[in-house]
């Protein structure tokens, strides 16, 4: 039998044509598992040559080896394709790729008889990317997948369940696709890009079991994307993944991103699998893709609208100590620091770091901190930066740029004098600073509570009270101090506490009130805690709470009286769900006598506003 | 004359401007004629207004009292009197109402 292959008929059948039988060699033959542990369904991926080209697409499955004989197929074979087809594989850069199945082949040499490679073939891919592409490709240039030199690299992480990829096989040969062509729809993918940020691993524990997770935020030139881990793939993959560093990743689960959590201008995030692997990229660290910073001045802040992220690029002048607490609404415990930083704006602004960022926040002698994607928040009137699970912190980071902050700041910078950005203006007398005043019924037209969904909208009113609810507005609440606990009577004298578990002697009473108050556009029901409604009642919890006890005709009497009086409300509006409805919940977190003098101050500028 | 009738609200500067019309005024007294004749008042803009009641004042006046009578321009011509007994009196709210009444055309009507 002839030895000669059928030259150029590789190049024929992977550009859709048609070739009869086609002679070719086998360069190299790998086993694939199917992972369902039944070996019929086990297919073969062989690297296969025609003397001109290699083509390292090609399929078979378990039964169509099997045809080879007992011996199988070992290198340097010869085989005639009897039948075969080819499938095409859409890559959203517009680029096919074709793989070549396999359905009918003959062995014609056995590999060991021939021993050698013939002829001297170049890759396909290759030769084909260095052709003029059909029309209709990439939208853009810088998103075309590359072959990657297949020099220096190394293998950091395989899959460890079925030895799908052996020792010979890394991710850094094989075609790479750009970010932006990840989907669901799409699982053979291998992308080639930057860490930007790692967060830290986060534990939880709740009803339905433990977990921990950690996310990083990755890049290339097409765009960005989240990974997070899940349970054992951090651990196994926490270490290896380092911020700044270039990593080739294949085989994560693509799913639509969670834009609560995920700020990542990207449709889609990834989660790893057991099958995910991460190989660190050594032979290019994609330079053209370091990370671009737009360093704002410190002074500039003061302009920045909060919630906005700026990086900024500063000295820590001091730093606190780290602070625990019980947060409001969870309970759960939180950490925080706070550091002053400061720059050659001469203005100085403080950090707040939490959780494991602020217990490891060194501030030992001054060091420079890189802030990329920072957030601007504002309280009482001053800004402050903080950390979101995107924002990148590096502490005296490896640039030039360091050693001249570092020099200015010990030859002048120390002893100057700063600009307090964090400072908060001193409030006015109804501490209006910032919350809007508004009408009733431009809290409803400007549908207030959806705005903030977090924290709730803020509002300042004029109000009349238009009926206060006595009923159900007193309880006896926990006697510890801080403590507001409604107790549960023993009927023994004696009161439960279930959050001090505690039983008490005594009880205090509460407030809770719920009234009607309305301005000349509307009304709204708003709930009031103890010591609002002592403002409005003008009386203590305790004495209402003992009329409430001696006399409920008169609790009611007295609530009426309260009728028409006006206030200076601050509200929160916030709109929750109760069984599935939308409810605006409003609360008014501080009442106030009316100030006329300022008051009719903000009314005349109203006026002055509209006239202008 | 009374309290019903439509008259514009004035400070002391405004005066000249509404020779000859009803208008009202507030200040604080400063000094009582001897003979109840006339007294003057420093108005919310800080000016000395010379007022002359319609029959002259038996009772002693003080603090900060609201005025209404006809402008001649630069004394009032007062017909009645409100005597208010608070200390603090919003100056500057005062003098924006007066210039905020005549920027608007009709504002008040």
């Amino acid at each position: 039998m002839s030895e000669k292959l059928s030259s150029g008929a590789l190049e024929t059948i992977m550009r859709g044509g048609e070739y009869t039988e086609p002679v070719v060699q086998v360069l190299s033959i790998k086993k694939m598992n199917s992972g369902s542990g039944q070996p019929e369904k086990d297919r073969y991926r062989i690297y296969l040559s025609d003397g001109q080209y290699t083509v390292s697409h090609a399929m078979m499955t378990a039964q169509i080896y099997a045809k080879a004989g007992p011996k199988g197929l070992p290198r340097f074979s010869i085989i005639k394709i009897i039948r075969s087809m080819t499938s095409v594989i859409n890559n959203t850069d517009g680029r096919d790729s074709r793989v070549l199945l396999i359905l009918d082949l003959e062995l014609l040499k056995d590999g060991d008889e021939v021993g050698v490679k013939i002829g001297d073939p170049i890759p396909y891919s290759e030769a084909a990317s260095a052709r003029p592409k059909p029309s209709g490709t990439g939208p853009s240039t810088s998103v075309q997948a590359e072959v990657e030199p297949v020099a220096k690299r190394m293998k950091l992480a395989t899959n460890g369940t079925n030895g799908t990829y052996d020792g010979n096989t890394t991710l850094g040969g094989h075609i790479t696709h750009p970010i932006s062509s990840l989907s669901p729809y799409h699982n053979k993918w291998i992308i080639k890009v930057r860490v930007m940020s790692k967060s830290d691993i986060r534990k939880w524990e709740n009803a339905r079991g433990s977990g921990q997770l950690f996310s990083v935020d990755l890049c290339d030139e097409s765009g960005e994307i989240r990974l997070t881990a899940f349970g054992t793939t951090v651990d196994k993959y926490y270490d290896v993944i380092q911020v700044d560093k270039v990593y080739y990743i294949s085989k994560c689960q693509v799913k639509p991103a969670n834009k609560q959590f995920n700020t990542v201008k990207n449709d889609y995030e990834m989660t790893m699998t057991s099958d995910t692997i991460v190989e660190e990229c050594l032979d290019d660290d994609m330079k053209n893709l370091q990370i671009q910073y737009n360093f704002v001045d410190i002074a500039k802040i003061a302009e920045v609208e909060p919630n906005s992220t700026v990086d900024v690029f500063a000295i820590a002048k001091s730093y606190g100590e780290v602070n625990s607490f019980q947060a409001k609404t969870t309970g759960r415990e939180l950490k925080k620091r706070e550091v002053q930083l400061v720059d050659k704006s001469n203005a100085t602004i403080t950090l707040t770091l939490w959780g494991q960022q602020a217990e490891n926040f060194n501030g030992f002698d001054n060091p420079v901190v890189l802030l990329k994607g920072a957030r601007v928040t504002e309280f009482g009137g001053g800004k402050n930066l903080g950390t979101t699970s995107s924002t990148l912190m590096k502490v005296n980071p490896d640039m030039e740029e360091s050693f001249t902050l570092k020099g200015w700041f010990t030859s002048a910078g120390s002893s100057a004098l700063y600009n307090d950005l964090s400072a908060r203006t001193a409030g006015g007398g109804t501490g209006s600073y910032n919350t809007p005043w508004l009408t009733f019924k431009e809290v409803i037209d400007q549908q207030l509570g959806s705005i903030n969904t977090a924290s709730g909208d803020y509002y300042m009113v004029k109000a009349t009270v238009l009926l206060i609810r006595s009923e159900n507005s007193i309880y006896k609440a926990c006697p510890t101090d801080g403590c507001n606990k409604k107790v549960v009577d023993n009927n023994d004298g004696t009161y439960r506490c279930e959050k001090c578990q505690q039983d008490f002697q005594n009880y205090k009473f509460r407030l809770l009130c719920s009234m009607n108050v309305g301005d000349w556009s509307g009304n709204q029901w708003v709930s009031m805690f103890s010591d609002e409604a002592e403002k409005v009642i003008g009386m203590s919890a305790q004495e209402v709470g003992e009329l409430g006890e001696r006399d409920p005709d008169g609790l009611s009497k007295m609530m009426e009286s309260l009728n028409f009086k006006e206030f200076i409300l601050k509200c929160r509006a916030k709109m929750e769900t109760y069984n599935d409805e939308q409810r605006l919940k409003t609360v008014a977190v501080k009442v106030d006598p009316i100030n006329y003098k300022e008051y009719n101050a903000y009314l005349a500028k109203k006026i002055r506003d509209l006239i202008a | 004359m009374n309290f019903l009738m439509p008259k514009d609200i004035v400070n002391g500067a405004m005066l000249p401007r509404f020779s000859g019309k009803p208008v009202s005024i507030i200040g604080r007294v400063r000094d009582l004629d001897a003979n109840g004749m006339h007294f003057t008042i420093e108005s919310t803009d800080g000016l000395v207004v010379k007022i002359i009641p319609d029959t002259p004042i038996n009772s002693p006046m003080r603090g900060w009292i609201e005025v209404s009578g006809h402008s001649t321009g630069t004394e009032i011509e007062a017909r009645e009197f409100v005597c208010f007994d608070n200390e603090d009196f919003d100056c500057k709210g005062y003098n924006e109402l007066c210039s905020l009444l005549y920027l608007v055309p009709n504002a008040a009507s």
